[in-house]
């Protein structure tokens, strides 16, 4: 059971009480401990090997530099990853949020018939599809479109794939707004369109930033859809740069590799934090059950 | 400022629920008109469909002489305060108050100037760059009343807007709302299921229960002439005592007694009939006059200024309200003498109020004073 | 009280009932039914269909349509390279067929389950729960400390954490190969990635996702009323018999959901091909590493879409199995 939580008088309890409650207070530390060290230690090269000056394989800290950074910011090729990074994750996000506004809302105020089975078959549906199973025919398609190798059609095809889960977020805390807002808002002659944007867009702002963090940091780490979408050298998104520099690189290029991981993975995470933070799971709030 | 009429408006919910069941009314240009009921009566949807926020599954509505049934709100120029006031809480109080300007494109300078105006007039012009999270709940409510009243509308709808607050303050609200009214004179609805409210601020009250209109009328009527069971028994502070009676020959029976009232119309047979006086006029006496009801004082209850006693009589409980002065003991024997005069009658069957004017023939009662009846003016519309 | 029950008995509730105006209702619902559409919002159907238009003409054209494209697909010899790229042409059930007879996609179904079960279904749920559940009472930094590390591992972009489990697991065998963090710590020297692949990548996909299970466990197990725990430890339960008593009776559903969720994200997963692109000897080519090898390393793309179309119907299945446990839990 949870140690902490369970001290009671001690002095009262027998010696083997207490000796118990001691097995059991280390036994919680030990499996506190053992799961921290579990997902720390992959995750200590990621930390220390930006700032090696001779990076290995193993996670260490022998001659502290900052020099591999100034490698990252020199490669035109690395930067231009990032930019290309930063255009789907903000072109993606604003696809969908703009997007999912609307469909939440009609959503949420009009009742459809199956409109909830819908779109709970359509979040399931996307987490496959957008996955791997449809890799084929999204390519043949963008192909066809003339998108292929262009970020527009990389934009297109994970807004369509984060949009159904976008909605039913969104939709969620649109349910939560109560209706009298828009009524009276509609009572002084305001018609849908300002509705949105004037009454209910401001009241759900806190599910608009989730769902555009969300879909910022899923398109920023995404690797699939661009891998396939996108040849051309000067298009490819980080994502993609990094797996080529280990690919065909190996050890040798060990220092830009660590310090470009870094830079690559440090905006995600503090947005995350940041937003994990201020509003807390409610991420996957509306699927449970 | 417009009349309002609604002609046998009905409106039946997807879900096969009636709201309202054929209900007409009119509501006179600047009159103040109040919808009271128990809560699902069918008020508040009526009021929306006035508003235009449901559509009528049958019927007509016209406000000013024009026929808006299929108009939506934003043509039908009228303004409403919600029961949750419905303030923007992203918006300061003043550019709340503007808001209905701003959906009319009126110019920026021009919509401050007015909700300051309309702000300051209501005690809100320290609070105008406040958002209404920061209010208080009175101060809500006259930032919601402000914003009805920027919008220039012909028609106030109001939807209970003095329920969410605490009793002190709905009193000095009740008091703000009359002033305004008697200022402005506009066309108001008014939904509540509080009587005292409507009894306090409405020119005429519409009692509804289960989608129809059970009387319209003035509160002083609604409260001394019930129009039927239903209405007697939800207006008052304390319900009316109902008592069963007989009509012998033009006589009233009450308790094997002959009483001094008026016998309804058509009573020259004998007929049951059901009795109603409110509590506020029985008078407890301690020897037997003409029309008593000897009872025994059962509860006590402290009024405050007065005291609201429950008695044991011959035909089941009779509540009386008598000054503090004269508050009886519990097991006290005492007679109740009911002001016949104020008594009403029904029929036992449909609750309909039955009028009371006196058979032909029939003797005055001797008790009652015939000054205070006023016989067969009143109707129960 | 025999006046107040003459006053009930005689209300003529019976009157509203069935009043005579209630038939007007059904012969004008014409006039007024281009309103009645409208919800509280006033978005009648019309509105509601153009707000919906640009996220359904999306979800259509990049999600729905590939999907069933790949119906049509499968049935053809289409082609990146080489003669039927050309000339494509309709095989029938052809590529069907092979795909029963090939022993690389029996293999890879195989490898692809194996994953699923291990990393999705046993390890990422148990260690998730065990999270949630141990540290239930828990109010301490460290706790937070620890579940931030989860997340991060559940944040951070795959072709990143792919390269950190790439190093953490690298072996000195051989002159050329350096070692890893892990061999570093426990003094051996085992190139885990080849020795043992798919155990491995479970391992990996654990680390990788728990932290998601976590999150919906710690908020699944807040819906349990701490009195029903105190009232089975008082009685004297085990913890085993709390939580088969009391706790997953009342966080079956999420457990469900929580279930099919990461079994369909899992089965899906692409980054096993980042770890290491199937190898050694297709020991780790699960079904996406493998339709990704027929369609674009082969350029066989029929082939590829008619693998795609059994994935999407064993994804089906799974989806289809855990919501019909999920309704009779609920009925």
């Amino acid at each position: 059971m949870s140690a902490p939580t369970a001290a009671s008088p001690i002095d009262q309890r027998p010696l083997r009480g207490v000796l118990a409650l001691f097995a059991s207070r280390a036994g919680f530390y030990a499996f506190a401990a053992l799961v921290a060290a579990f997902f720390a230690l992959p995750m200590a090269w990621l930390v220390l090997a930006p700032f090696e000056a001779h990076p290995t394989f193993v996670a260490g800290l022998v001659q502290p530099t900052l020099d591999n950074f100034a490698v990252v910011f020199k490669n035109p090729d690395a930067l231009a990853s990032l930019r290309n990074s930063l255009v789907l994750a903000v072109g993606t996000m604003a696809v969908v949020v703009v997007c999912a506004s609307l469909a939440a809302y009609a959503l949420s105020r009009v009742k459809l018939p199956g409109r909830d089975i819908t779109l709970y078959v359509l979040l399931l549906f996307s987490s496959v599809v957008t996955g791997s199973a449809a890799m084929v025919p999204i390519f043949v398609l963008v192909y066809d479109l003339h998108l292929i190798n262009t970020l527009e059609g990389v934009i297109l095809v994970l807004a369509g794939g984060t949009l159904p889960a976008s909605i039913f977020i969104l939709k969620d805390f649109m349910d939560s707004v109560p209706t009298s807002y828009e009524e009276s808002a509609r009572v002084f002659g305001a018609g849908p369109f300002r509705i949105l944007k004037d009454v209910v867009a401001p009241i759900v702002r806190p599910g608009l930033v989730v769902i555009a963090v969300w879909s910022i940091v899923t398109v920023w780490g995404s690797f699939l859809t661009p891998f396939i979408l996108l040849d051309k050298p000067s298009l490819l998104p980080a994502s993609v740069e990094i797996y080529s520099y280990y690919d065909v690189g190996g050890s040798a290029k060990l220092p830009l590799i660590a310090a470009f991981a870094l830079v690559y993975t440090l905006p995600v995470v503090v947005i995350y934090l940041i937003v994990q933070h201020r509003y807390g799971f409610r991420f996957f709030g509306g699927i449970k059950g | 400022m417009a009349s309002v009429s609604v002609e046998s408006l009905t409106k039946v919910f997807p879900n096969g629920v009636k709201a309202i069941d054929g209900v007409s009314l009119s509501v006179d240009d600047g009159e103040f008109f109040a919808l009271l009921g128990p809560s699902g009566c069918g008020k508040t949807t009526l009021l929306r469909i006035l508003a235009g926020l449901e559509a009528p599954s049958a019927g007509r509505i016209r406000i000013g002489g024009r026929d808006v049934t299929k108009v939506p709100p934003a043509g039908r120029n009228v303004a409403m305060v919600f029961q949750d006031y419905a303030l923007f809480p992203h918006m300061s109080v003043a550019d709340n108050i503007a808001y209905p300007l701003k959906v009319h494109r009126v110019e920026k300078s021009t919509r401050r100037r007015r909700a300051e105006e309309v702000g300051s007039g209501l005690g809100l012009a320290a609070l105008m760059d406040r958002r209404p999270g920061q209010l208080s709940g009175g101060q809500q409510q006259r930032a919601a009343l402000a914003r009805a009243m920027a919008a220039d509308a012909v028609l106030f709808l109001f939807d209970e807007p003095l329920s969410n607050l605490d009793a002190r303050l709905r009193m000095e609200a009740r008091t703000l709302l009359k002033r305004l009214h008697r200022e402005v004179r506009k066309t108001t609805v008014y939904v509540t299921h509080d009587q005292s409210e409507a009894l306090a601020l409405a020119d005429r009250i519409a009692v509804m229960d289960h989608g129809v209109l059970r009387q319209v009328g003035p509160p002083a009527e609604i409260f001394h002439h019930p129009g039927n069971l239903f209405v007697a028994g939800f207006i008052g502070s304390t319900p009316m005592n109902l008592l069963p009676a007989r009509v012998l020959d033009g006589q009233v029976v009450v308790a094997g007694e002959v009483v001094p009232a008026w016998a309804p119309a058509g009573a020259g047979t004998t007929r049951e009939v059901v009795l109603a006086v409110r509590p506020e006029y029985v008078d407890l006496v301690p020897e037997h006059l003409p029309g008593s009801l000897p009872a025994e004082v059962e509860v006590v209850e402290d009024l405050g200024t007065t005291h609201l006693v429950t008695l044991r009589g011959p035909e089941g409980a009779i509540q009386a309200v008598v000054p503090e002065t004269r508050a009886p003991t519990p097991g006290e024997r005492l007679f109740a003498v009911p002001d016949w005069s104020r008594a009403s009658f029904y029929e036992p069957d449909t609750g309909e109020r039955l009028r009371d004017v006196p058979a032909e023939g029939a003797e005055a009662p001797a008790i009652a004073s015939p000054g205070t009846l006023t016989l067969g003016s009143e109707t129960a519309r | 009280m025999s006046a107040r029950s003459t006053k009930s008995s005689v209300r003529p509730t019976s009157r509203t009932a069935d009043h005579p105006l209630g038939q007007i209702a059904e012969p004008s619902l014409g006039p007024a039914a281009s309103l009645e559409a409208a919800g509280p919002s006033g978005l009648g159907r019309k509105w509601a269909a153009v707000f919906l238009t640009p996220s359904a003409v999306l979800i259509g054209v990049f999600l729905i349509f590939p999907a069933a494209w790949t119906l049509y697909l499968g049935l053809t010899n289409f082609s990146l390279v080489g003669f039927a790229a050309a000339h494509t042409t309709f095989e029938g059930l052809a590529n069907y067929r092979n795909a029963i007879t090939d022993p690389e996609f029996g293999n890879s179904l195989l490898i692809t389950l194996v994953y699923v079960f291990g990393s999705a279904i046993v390890g990422q749920v148990v260690l998730g729960f065990a999270m949630a559940w141990k540290w239930k009472d828990w109010r301490s930094p460290l706790r937070r400390a620890v579940e931030a590390l989860a997340i991060i591992a559940w944040i951070v972009p795959s072709s990143v954490v792919a390269f950190l489990w790439i190093s953490y697991l690298q072996g000195n065998i051989g002159p050329l190969v350096e070692q890893g963090t892990l061999d570093f710590i426990l003094h051996i020297s085992t190139n885990w990635l080849l020795q043992f692949p798919l155990l491995s990548l479970i391992i990996f996909n654990v680390w990788r996702g728990s932290a998601f299970s976590m999150m919906l466990f710690n908020g699944a197990l807040q819906s349990v009323p701490p009195s029903y725990l105190e009232t089975a430890r008082i009685s004297g339960a085990s913890e085993f018999q709390q939580l088969r008593d009391v706790v997953l009776p009342r966080i079956k559903g999420h457990v469900l959901t929580d279930v099919l969720l990461i079994s369909l994200w899992t089965f899906n997963d692409f980054t096993p091909y980042l770890l290491t692109a199937g190898g050694p000897n297709g020991q780790t080519e699960t079904l996406p590493v493998f339709v990704y090898k027929v369609a674009f390393q082969q350029g066989n793309l029929g082939y590829a879409s008619a693998i795609s179309l059994i994935m999407l119907v064993i994804n089906s299945v799974i989806a289809v199995v855990y919501l019909s446990l999920l309704r009779s839990r609920n009925t």
